[in-house]
């Protein structure tokens, strides 16, 4: 269905080869995974296929690409959107209806198919896709799941026989992940479609895959076996990682496969018990007592009371749109309150500006390119060195702390995902403030810039008598593999209720749908993570 | 008020010609007032109308800039002195203009005058923005328009899509501790703001693209616009005002 012959990729302006001679067969109904780390030209192979690069973002391109006999060579990506779907990273930029039907209709409009025809294909999209009720709405007012699944109607309703998907789950709840997987499964097995989906979180998709293709830095690339090819790889989920840590021979890509061959080596863990260290709790830094707030008329938060205390991680958890960022945003004095009471280090939040705000809560936002607006990392670090009044060089010594450091003259928009987030990191930690704020930091990070950031989260709630440590530290977020790696206690938030609040574990073990990989294999015994197993297994050895 | 969309398009610029010609104050602020109101009425049945308050913003800017440089710069007029700036003497061969001096109410007049009609030709503009989505005015474009079509639906998307970035960043700004409404601060938020819009019109370009749009000959309609007995009144009633004030 798609071949590849000998494709080689150079971006104009750039001396890094992104693809270097890849030949890769695809066959129909087909489902590969694109894997690889951050930048390593996982979008650019994926937007190949149906030549918008190179036609749209320009680029030296040698080799052959063939998508359903037709060379990509000399057809616009137009010209072959009757056999290629495509859908984005970030849907919403790319709607150009305001209602669902309407999006829907955009490209059968576009290539004038008569009225009854396009009215049955409407229709056959919509169940397909269980977007029926939402017919419609308008696009804007719909959830990031829901807005997936209009993208990929979208794509689906010309037929196309082949489906690109571009990190169809980053914004997603685990939930909506899940749906949304379901449905391309079901679209693969039930049309024969051939799908081409690159994504960061392996464990959500690894058991949905044929075949995984990985891109390495230097543009080479290896096709193969899920299985194989994940058991070598420096990627891998939490479930291929425990399957290692347990012994195994084979590779398991489900839970399901997992516990079925793990019986056994499950009952070695029953004896063992998670290791935690215990916290070093301080203070109360951020409270809310009672807190209700209303946004457009609508009750976006009911009754909140909770405490962060120095020294701690907790997590806030649940599903799109149950008021995750607005709870967060309470700290900065952002979100209208209607009742009740926010204190941030003894002082209403919206009293504070300036100085006074940043040296209490550093706050980073879904986007941590907002807080980036100077042209270089070195003009972006001066600054945040003038705004704090801090010592010239402050800044760039935190970030120097945090990780390795990019070239000084780039701009920021450059950098990759996990290298942006320590930069905004480093601006909001030269104010050294007490509480901590991330909202969904993990979107578009692969493992080892995941790793990197639990790593640097721990540390500053670690107390070792210096100023920078010691914070209390929020994230919200619904990427449950790092809520279990990072955090001391969870909030699970429903339509702007707290539902539960407890300890990491308590939450997570009680909930099947936000349960980590590691839980679901090893349930009903307690463990979140594949460290806590390594260690227990190796203090056993000692 | 679901109207077709060139009923609105055609009544703002009717009344756009109109202001033009007409040369005068009252009608400018007596039009941009009624269409004001008429977007205010309007605002449950699209999201397009929030980004009124950002063309009204804008219209004040302007509003301050021309008058204040009305002010200060000009040509010498008559009338009653209201009060005396200190004059900036120019050399001999710019004769005509002066920088500061005398400010005559003549000189007032004028310059509010200038200011109203200008104003109200972007408030039309963006009145006729906030009424309709400029995606759907794209639809009533015939297959020979299609290079203007597509510019003027990625452009007037950008309107909006502005509104909501510029409120985004100016939050953003103050997470990192930074005060308001100062110039350097607004040479902060256009850099993004920029990047910002032009990343998401190529998005939305490629998006369409990718979809086969502008590729076949023939289009068709999903929802076949239609030319109601509404939209008739509508345009015949701009047409009456313009007409019986000409």
């Amino acid at each position: 269905m798609i071949s590849f012959r000998n494709v080689s990729l150079i971006y104009p302006n750039s001396l890094r080869t992104v693809l270097d001679g890849l030949s890769i067969e695809v066959n129909e109904g087909e489902m590969v995974l694109v894997i690889g780390h951050t930048g390593s030209g996982k979008s650019s192979l994926i937007k190949l296929v149906n030549g918008l690069v190179p036609h749209h973002t320009g680029g030296i391109l040698s080799g052959e690409i063939e998508v359903a006999g037709r060379s990509t060579r000399s057809l616009k990506p137009g010209q072959l959107s009757d056999v290629v779907g495509i859908v984005g990273q970030s849907p919403a930029h790319g709607f150009v209806a305001d209602i669902v039907e309407d999006e829907i209709a955009f490209g059968l409009e576009a290539h004038g198919v008569a009225p009854e025809v396009m009215r049955k294909r409407v229709e056959e999209v919509l169940d397909l896709l269980s977007l029926t009720e939402l017919r419609d709405r308008s696009i804007s007012s719909l959830s990031g799941g829901e807005q997936q699944r209009v993208a990929i109607g979208a794509a689906l309703v010309l037929n196309p026989k082949v489906l690109l998907l571009d990190e169809p789950t980053s914004a997603l709840d685990p939930i909506a992940a899940e749906e949304v997987l379901a449905i391309v499964y079901r679209l693969v097995h039930d049309l024969g479609l051939t799908v081409i989906i690159a994504e960061h979180r392996l464990e959500r998709v690894i058991q949905f895959a044929d075949r995984v293709l990985l891109i390495n830095e230097d543009g080479s690339a290896e096709i193969g076996d899920t299985a194989t090819m994940l058991a070598s790889s420096p990627i891998a989920p939490p479930l291929v990682n425990l399957a290692k840590v347990l012994g195994q021979e084979k590779i398991s890509l489900s839970v399901r496969e997992l516990r079925r061959n793990t019986e056994e080596l499950r009952n070695v863990l029953t004896n063992l018990q998670p290791k935690i260290a215990p916290a070093n709790i301080g203070s109360a830094i951020f409270t809310l007592d009672n807190v209700s707030a209303t946004y457009d008329e609508k009750s976006v938060l009911t009754n909140v009371s909770l405490a962060i205390h120095s020294g701690e991680v907790v997590a806030l958890m649940g599903r799109n749109g149950a008021g995750k960022s607005t709870l967060l945003k309470c700290a900065v004095g952002l979100t209208p309150i209607t009742r009740g009471e926010v204190q941030v280090c003894g002082r209403d939040p919206r009293e504070l500006k300036g100085k006074d705000l940043i040296s209490r809560v550093g706050y980073i936002p879904q986007e941590p390119d907002d807080l980036l607006y100077n042209q270089s990392v070195a003009d972006e670090c001066r600054q945040a060195d003038l705004d704090n009044n801090v010592a010239a060089g402050t800044t760039l010594n935190i970030f120097k702390s945090l990780m390795t450091l990019p070239s000084l003259s780039v701009h920021p928009r450059d950098l990759s995902e996990g290298q942006r987030l320590g930069l905004a990191l480093s601006i909001v930690l030269a104010a050294q403030p007490q509480l901590l704020i991330l909202d969904e930091p993990t979107r578009g990070l692969d493992y080892e810039a995941k790793r990197e950031l639990i790593r640097i989260v721990r540390s500053l709630a670690r107390d070792d008598g210096s100023q920078q440590r010691h914070c209390g530290i929020f994230i919200a977020s619904h990427d449950v593999e790092l809520v279990a790696e990072i955090s001391d206690r969870v909030i699970f938030l429903a339509d702007g209720e707290i539902l539960s609040q407890g300890s990491t574990r308590d939450v997570l073990t009680s909930s099947p749908a936000f349960a980590p990989q590691v839980t679901k294999a090893l349930s009903p015994q307690p463990w979140l993570t594949v460290g806590e197993v390594e260690a227990a297994l190796e203090g056993r050895n000692v | 008020m679901k109207r077709h969309p060139l009923a609105w398009w055609g009544c703002c610029a009717l009344l756009a010609i109109f202001v033009l010609h007409s040369d005068s104050a009252i009608y400018a602020t007596v039009i941009s007032l009624a269409l004001a109101v008429l977007v205010l009425l309007s605002r449950e049945s699209s999201y397009w109308y929030r980004s009124f308050a950002f063309t009204l913003r804008i219209a004040v800017l302007l509003f301050l800039i021309r008058m204040s440089l009305g002010i200060v710069i000009g040509v010498p007029m008559p009338g009653r002195t209201l009060f005396r700036l200190p004059e900036i003497h120019l050399p001999s061969w710019l004769v005509g203009i002066r920088l500061g001096g005398e400010v005559t109410s003549q000189r007032l007049l004028t310059t509010f005058h200038e200011c109203a009609i200008l104003i109200s030709l972007v408030l039309i503009f963006g009145a006729a923005n906030a009424l309709v989505s400029p995606r759907s005015l794209m639809k009533t474009f015939p297959r020979a328009l299609y290079n203007v079509s597509t510019t003027i639906l990625v452009a007037t998307s950008t309107l909006p899509q502005l509104a909501r970035s510029f409120s985004r960043i100016k939050r953003a700004q103050r997470l990192r501790g930074q005060s308001h409404s100062t110039i350097t601060s607004w040479r902060k938020v256009s850099v993004p703001l920029l990047e910002e819009s032009l990343e998401r019109a190529l998005d939305l370009a490629t998006a369409m693209e990718a979809r086969g749009y502008g590729y076949m000959k023939n289009v068709s309609h999903y929802r076949p616009l239609m030319w109601r007995i509404h939209d008739s009144i509508l345009l015949s009633s701009a047409l009456a005002v313009v007409v019986v004030f000409w």
